[in-house]
């Protein structure tokens, strides 16, 4: 039994991908009605879900990485392998994708129950699971390359899911282009990788190349082929991919417009799963990493910069799915933190408590705009709590957890981030900054929408069941999971399934974590005195206090509009300067060659002209000149 | 005394030869083409009668030779003249201004 569920845990993402084509050829053939598809869906994930506890209950012997391979392609000397690879980083993430895509299927269902597209968003759905679950089984860099291309896609298919309006059309597109320039640094960072760590691979069984449990010797072999400063391009060049992925500075405007997205989506892809995909990119390449102490640097400052830049603008947003958004890349930032200070379980352990409780929060704001008809603008919402009692709590305990309060599942995780920072002031007091603004704007966005009074048009109503189910079982991981595997009091510690090299245990950090739950209830208290209850302060005169610093924040830190200036500036008249060149001389090039064979030919054209008189003239002129060569030869 | 020699035939050849290849390559008649045809071949069959009668009287190679030619050269002409008349009755005309059909 258990062998045969070792043996096939490559099924895992075979199930959805036969759920996808299931609804694509019964659409196709018209064997499936209009808005069905849903079962086998939800059907496939469900199999993955139990598949993976089957596997993690009879994984012997116990938390050892499984690996198998196979050959894929082979040309000439290069052989390609596909396969599958799991250890506690892959079986975290296998855990987090299947459970939270399981419980964002089933409340698709009430979300997008009356969209005619319910069919295809099943199947985009599945698609996605397929590509995200063989990337977390990938064994290789290269299938993980092929994988998170994928993801990629599936996440375009999804932004743009309601490609009729225009702006989703083009927050995919955005996305889409952000993501290739992230993915063309991480191949090169791939091939560079590969040609300085040749000679390690060529010594080793072919079907290991590239695999992440030999990761270590190629990057030694590669740091002393190439030296310090290629070595850390080279790793910075990979991170590029994450960069793109996970929304860190300065690829991350896609993020905030992916919003443009069915919430499911948001959820699931923008949250939970694909943009952590990057962080565990960052996991699976941690050996390259590591040995580059500058590239850990660089990764670290990116890491918190991006956390602090998205909470900033966090504060100032009005849409909450924006809000959210932006605080799931802040928090990304704080998972990339963690990486580049070394702490790879802490990170992980983020990402892990972050996927349930930000799934849960953004399946709220769902809910919120189900509820208030499409209505996203907080300022049009408020007293939701009398409304939607179920979304309302769920939403105030994702809000706690975020926040990192004693015992909430943020807490845990959050807070080994920060203590891991501990020894680098500046970087130390960025994520405590960061902590307290999460906090602030976490209870802006909870108390604009569910305390005073409603402010919107129309009557509020809860969600139905299939909706607030998902919610209510979201909450209990986004409760106790960071207590259960905080390793204190006898309970295991996450370090102890997910590490890298040895495991070990931090003491607590009690003056750390005293510092982050004093900042996170003092951006509480900030939260509750501006747009709470009580009301003693005003916003709008915060706001016109501290108008340039608001006005930067209300534009984003003019991130889209540099780049819109970039594109439209220096790149545009680049790409003028290089199509000029293209039509002048390539196309020139390419003129002369035609035009002189059209003007040989219209020369040689009066030749033919169809009289037999002329031929013969021409025949006898040959004729002759033959005879006087050859007399003169002779 | 005059002596017709080998010369006179051969420059009588080549006169005779000329003038057909004048006649072939200028004249707008059809018929008048075939015509110069036959004199041009009948250049040959000069040169090759006065070869034969000047260089080797024992062989009678040149004069079987140019028997040969007749016989063709009669084919030939009854050829020409019945592609002639079938090209005539589809365009009423002989004129080789007309005969441009090899362009395409």
């Amino acid at each position: 039994m258990s062998n045969a569920v070792q043996d096939l845990v490559w099924l895992i993402p075979v199930y959805p991908l036969i759920a996808f084509l299931i609804i694509v050829l019964g659409r196709w053939t018209g064997l499936l009605k209009p808005m069905s598809g849903s079962p086998f869906v939800i059907l496939a994930t469900a199999l993955g879900l139990i598949h993976t506890l089957l596997f993690l209950g009879n994984w012997g012997p116990a938390y050892t990485a499984v690996e198998q391979n196979w050959t894929w392609l082979q040309a000439g000397a290069l052989q390609l392998p596909i396969g599958y690879f799991i250890d506690g980083t892959g079986m975290m993430m296998l855990l987090v994708v299947t459970s939270v895509s399981l419980l964002i299927q089933i409340y698709t269902h009430g979300y997008m129950g009356h969209d005619p597209g319910y069919s295809r968003f099943y199947a985009y759905l599945a698609l996605f699971n397929f590509s995200m679950l063989s990337l977390v089984l990938s064994s290789n860099l290269f299938q993980m390359y092929i994988f998170w291309e994928m993801v990629g896609v599936s996440s375009y298919l999804l932004i743009g899911f309601w490609f009729t309006r225009p702006s989703a059309a083009a927050a995919a597109t955005k996305a889409f282009l952000m993501n290739r320039v992230g993915d063309f640094g991480l191949l090169i960072g791939i091939l560079t990788l590969l040609y300085f760590s040749w000679t390690y691979w060529q010594g080793l069984d072919p079907q290991q190349l590239l695999s992440f449990s030999q990761m270590d010797g190629a990057a030694r072999t590669a740091l002393a082929a190439a030296g310090p400063v290629a070595f850390t391009v080279m790793a910075i060049l990979i991170f590029m991919g994450p960069m793109a992925k996970s929304a860190q500075l300065p690829l991350h405007t896609w993020l905030p417009d992916a919003m443009e997205g069915p919430t499911p989506i948001s959820a699931l892809i923008h949250a939970a799963t694909m943009v952590a995909a990057g962080v565990f990119l960052i996991a699976r390449m941690y050996p390259v990493f590591t040995i580059s102490p500058n590239a850990m640097m660089i990764i670290a400052w990116i890491g918190a910069l991006t956390a602090f830049v998205a909470a900033t603008i966090a504060l100032t947003q009005v849409d909450i799915k924006k809000a959210l958004a932006y605080s799931t890349m802040s928090q990304l930032g704080y998972m990339v933190l963690a990486m580049g200070l070394g702490a790879y379980s802490a990170g992980l352990f983020h990402l892990m408590t972050h996927a349930y409780f930000k799934a849960m929060l953004f399946l709220c704001s769902g809910s919120v705009i189900h509820g208030c008809h499409e209505e996203q603008d907080m300022r049009k919402m408020g007293g939701l709590m009398k409304y939607m009692p179920i979304t309302g709590i769920t939403y105030l305990i994702g809000t706690i957890a975020i926040t990192g309060v004693l015992p909430f599942a943020g807490f845990w995780s959050k807070d080994e981030i920060i203590a891991s920072a501990a020894e680098q002031p500046l970087l130390f007091m960025i994520a405590i900054a960061t902590a307290a603004m999460t906090a602030f704007y976490m209870f802006r966005t909870y108390f604009m929408t569910f305390h005073g009074t409603y402010r919107g048009h129309g009557h509020p109503h809860e969600s139905p069941k299939v909706m607030t189910m998902p919610l209510a079982i979201l909450a209990v991981p986004s409760v106790i999971l960071g207590f259960a595997l905080s390793g204190f009091f006898g309970l295991p510690a996450f370090s102890q399934y997910v590490s890298f090299g040895h495991a070990h245990h931090h003491d607590p950090n009690l003056g750390v974590m005293g510092l982050s739950i004093l900042v996170a209830l003092g951006g509480f208290l900030v939260a509750w005195l501006m747009y709470g209850q009580a009301k003693v302060i005003d916003p709008a005169r915060i706001a016109s206090a501290f108008k340039p610093v608001h006005t930067l924040l209300w534009n984003k830190w003019y991130f889209d509009q540099a780049y819109g200036f970039f594109a439209r500036n220096i790149y545009l008249s680049f790409a003028s300067l290089s199509a000029w060149f293209d039509r002048t001389v390539i196309d020139g090039i390419v003129g002369l060659t035609a035009g002189t064979v059209n003007a040989s030919g219209g020369a040689m054209r009066a030749l033919q002209n169809g009289r037999v008189q002329s031929y013969l003239v021409i025949f006898f002129i040959a004729v002759v000149l033959l005879t006087v060569v050859l007399m003169w030869m002779v | 005394m005059f002596e017709v020699g080998l010369y006179h035939y051969i420059t009588l050849a080549a006169v005779l030869f000329s003038i057909g290849l004048y006649g072939v390559l200028s004249s707008r008649n059809a018929i008048r083409v075939l015509m110069c045809i036959e004199l041009m071949l009948n250049a040959v069959n000069i040169n090759l009668v006065a070869f034969n009668n000047f260089i080797n009287i024992e062989d009678l190679g040149g004069q079987v030779f140019s028997i040969f030619i007749l016989t063709v050269s009669a084919a030939e002409a009854s050829v020409g003249l019945a592609i002639l008349i079938a090209l005539y009755r589809s365009r009423k005309s002989v004129d080789m201004e007309r005969f441009n059909l090899l362009k395409w």
